[in-house]
């Protein structure tokens, strides 16, 4: 079984600075600059809690469970970027996480592959970073958060062509700064004024981004890309997928480039993780899993956030569906896995 | 180059398999009357706000129809009233097209075009604007045909002149129900709760319907994520400012203050419902029940009080996808029939009704519900 | 009664102008294109709205890139009225494989001055 979302959690800014230019350096260590808080999905939390652990990779390798053969690092605190209005400053952050997590995360243990964090603000720092590491052994794929431009904007297309032409999928991960910060992406409505808000509406985010990536032709222009939702629960997902069937039937001349209905091209292209976010403990949310194609949900514990091991997240999950879900993994990364 | 309307040789079928003996009654929660010149309203303004609206240009719609065109038209192509006009502009015609053939026992009307005061700063003139175009829709169209039954619309923009608006139309024949056509101010706000509890207290649930503004108006609510590109792409995340107010109003507490307040949002489908109770429900749980401040679970309010419309039905490959969710939304309680007529994406009763949902809740979704959330006001 | 359904003389057809009939009890409707005449079932297999009240055209939207339109100009084609759905007009097929539902096309013969319909089985 491959952990599609375990966060390695960094409590210094020190142990970042190494890893920038000295000017960067200076001005995250002198300015106002905070690493931002290890919290689970900050921002959307219903209750702040303290967190113990997860921050020394060899203790967090030992912790993981047996049925877990890989686990793949996405940093939770390189996503906060959508907030921040320096570009240059938000892609040298994550240039130094990423670092980083190679330089102490990816030796500490075989099981361990890394997610490149990357920043979205501007694609050609993103492809950087892309090349930078791509072909570092442990990277599997590549990590981030969602600001106000949508997915299916052409801001995009330089970092999806290095995806493609590296073959890492891209997971979408929340931030904290969704529906709160002007240039974050937005939740919809009029903004949501409590936690419980925003937790509930959370996933909006994520139904945006990929009517989106299908509406404005993504998969058809880079027929190699996968894009996997981590931190956004699936159950959303059926009712996307059926509208926009409905909508491309009656208005395909408006998308005349999707030769397909998106139900298809979601089935081929698109990915859920089961992790915290899912409600993996009710009933309901496995009735919403059938509704999806059998291929479209994969694993992540989200720890150590929420973290419950494989057996009891998929408690719940029809036995073939639970065995399904581990196959979908291991062809999603491939090679990488 | 158009084809016109099909010109009978013998017997033309209206649209659609009117008629049907398989149910009893049938209430349409969702109609749209359209004022095709809004100037008509002017005598029923003070000069002044004549002058102020119609002074300048006032569009039909909230929604510039450049900025994201439908490629074709978003009204049905075969519903032009042979009197001119768009679609939906004369109740006579309507009631020909739409009302007999179908057997509607009752069209709840729903005046979107009432969102063209979201951006407007003169109060007086929304007010105003609103209290004219209820008074026509009541004499024009409840005046022509009883069943036709009127969501009174208020102003977004002052809840003090909302609470007038309803204090003086409440007890007037054929008022069903109250639309706000939401603007900036969330609707669980504080400064909503007179309103809801003046609603309640006369029997009046609150509409929430998209007016157009979506992503268009810098006052009005939008979908989540970035701006949308192209049509179908917004029009598939149009759900996302209802269940925005949702879970707004759930959360807020208003439903703990106003125990009878009844909401019903109409056009944002419906198949999300369970999915979204859930993740309610979830964050309710996640702060031990107590974090939220309010007294019961979510999905409790939602049932007993939040009702939802049917069209746009979704339409996944094997209807009984679509079931399941019926059963975990208590859809024989939460569901009401609609058309949506005229707009393009309408959807037919009796093929809804006949074909699309189960059978055993077929009184329930074409009838019944609408008559518990709208009460003796249906004029049933 | 199945076979050959006069519907009228190609004067009676205005181009591009539905005519409808209720025949052997099908609603049909004829229409003269510069294409000649085409015959199709008038209710859309989606929810049954009028087709003969829809859009006909000579040009659709071809498979493109994203965010590029080619006109398509090879068939006739008619969106309904309601939700849109495009058909080959001579075909019955749905354009750009949206459903596998059809729209009902029958063979139209003119002789002479006279236009008829073949309904399905019969003979003449």
């Amino acid at each position: 079984m491959i952990d599609c979302e375990l966060h390695p959690l960094i409590d210094r800014l020190e142990d970042l600075l190494p890893h920038m230019d000295e000017a960067t350096a200076l001005r995250v260590s002198q300015s106002e600059f905070r690493l931002p808080p290890a919290s689970p999905h900050p921002g959307v939390d219903v209750e702040a809690r303290r967190l113990e652990g997860g921050t020394d990779p060899v203790a967090v390798a030992a912790s993981l469970p047996a049925a877990i053969d890989r686990a793949l690092l996405v940093a939770a605190q390189a996503m906060p970027t959508p907030g921040w209005l320096d570009h240059g400053l938000a892609a040298a952050f994550v240039e130094a996480v990423n670092r980083h997590l190679v330089d102490r995360w990816l030796p500490a243990d075989p099981r361990f592959r890394l997610a490149i964090a990357l920043s979205p603000h501007q694609a050609p720092l993103a492809v950087r970073e892309i090349e930078r590491h791509a072909g570092v052994a442990g990277v599997a794929a590549a990590a981030m958060p969602l600001i106000a431009v949508a997915m299916g904007h052409e801001h995009y297309h330089p970092v999806y062509r290095a995806l493609s032409e590296r073959g890492l999928p891209l997971l979408v991960h929340p931030g904290g700064s969704e529906g709160e910060v002007l240039g974050a992406a937005a939740i919809g409505g009029t903004g949501p004024r409590t936690p419980e808000e925003t937790f509930t509406l959370l996933p909006q985010v994520a139904q945006a981004n990929l009517a989106s990536l299908v509406f404005n032709g993504v998969f058809e222009l880079f027929p190699e890309l996968t894009v996997v939702f981590a931190g956004w629960g699936f159950e959303w997902a059926p009712t996307l997928v059926w509208r926009a069937d409905s909508e491309w039937r009656g208005l395909r001349v408006a998308v005349p480039w999707l030769r397909r209905p998106p139900s298809e091209v979601i089935a081929e292209h698109v990915r859920f993780v089961v992790d915290g976010a899912a409600s993996a403990l009710r009933p309901g949310t496995w009735e919403h899993a059938a509704l999806l194609p059998e291929s479209a949900l994969v694993y992540g514990s989200d720890a150590p956030f929420d973290a419950v091991g494989p057996e009891e997240r998929l408690a719940l999950a029809p036995a073939g569906l639970r065995e399904r879900i581990a196959e979908n993994a291991v062809s999603l990364f491939g090679a990488r896995g | 180059m158009a084809a016109t309307a099909a010109e009978p040789l013998a017997v033309a079928g209206t649209s659609g398999i009117p008629g049907s003996a398989e149910r009893s009654l049938l209430v349409d929660a969702d109609v749209h009357p359209l004022i095709r010149d809004t100037s008509v309203l002017a005598p029923r303004m003070s000069r002044r706000v004549a002058r102020r609206i119609f002074g300048s240009h006032v569009g039909t719609f909230a929604r510039d129809p450049n900025r994201i065109p439908h490629p074709s038209s978003g009204l049905r192509l075969d519903a032009l009233p042979p009197s001119g006009g768009p679609a939906g502009c004369d109740p006579a015609f309507a009631r020909e097209q739409w009302l007999d053939p179908y057997d509607v026992n009752a069209a709840v009307l729903i005046p979107v075009q009432s969102g063209v005061v979201i951006p407007w700063g003169d109060e007086r003139a929304s007010q105003e604007f609103i209290s004219a175009f209820n008074d026509y829709l009541l004499d024009d169209w409840h005046g022509l045909d009883a069943r036709y039954r009127v969501t009174i619309s208020v102003t977004p923009h002052d809840p003090a002149a909302a609470i007038r608006e309803v204090e003086r139309l409440a007890g007037v024949d054929g008022v069903v129900a109250i639309f706000v056509p939401h603007a900036s101010v969330s609707l669980g706000r504080r400064q909503w709760w007179p309103l809801y509890e003046l609603a309640a207290d006369r029997g009046l649930p609150i509409v929430v319907h998209p007016t157009g503004a979506e992503s268009n108006l810098v006052d009005a609510p939008w979908v989540a994520g970035g701006l949308p590109r192209n049509y179908p792409e917004r029009h598939s995340l149009l759900l996302h400012p209802g269940q925005s107010m949702l879970s707004s109003l759930v959360f807020s507490g208003v439903f703990d203050a106003v125990p009878s307040l009844k909401v019903v949002l109409s056009e944002y489908g419906f198949s999300w419902v369970p999915a979204l109770t859930m993740r309610m429900d979830d964050a309710w749980e996640k702060g031990d029940r107590e974090l939220a401040g309010i007294e019961r679970a979510p999905s409790d309010y939602v049932r007993e009080s939040v009702r939802f419309t049917t069209q746009p039905l979704d339409e996944p490959a094997d209807r009984r996808d679509l079931w399941r969710l019926l059963e975990l939304m208590d859809a024989d309680r939460t569901l009401l029939f609609s058309s949506d007529y005229p707009h393009w994406d309408t959807d037919d009763p009796d093929v809804i009704l006949r074909t699309r949902l189960p059978h055993h809740l077929r009184d329930r979704i074409a009838w019944q519900s609408a008559v518990d959330v709208f009460g003796p006001r249906l004029g049933l | 009664m199945s076979g050959l359904h006069g519907v009228g003389t190609v004067a009676d057809f205005e181009l591009n102008r539905f005519r409808t009939a209720s025949l052997d009890g099908k609603e049909i409707g004829v229409v003269r294109t510069r294409r000649g005449f085409f015959a199709v079932g008038s209710r859309c297999p989606h929810q049954g709205a009028d087709l003969c009240a829809g859009l006909l055209t000579e040009t659709t939207m071809a498979p493109s890139r994203p965010h590029e339109y080619v006109l398509s100009r090879d068939r006739l084609v008619l969106a309904c009225p309601w939700h849109r759905w495009e058909f080959d007009l001579e075909t019955g097929r749905a354009i750009g494989a949206i459903t596998r539902k059809r729209m009902a096309v029958y063979p139209v013969e003119v002789v002479g001055d006279d236009v008829f319909v073949r309904l399905p089985g019969g003979d003449g």
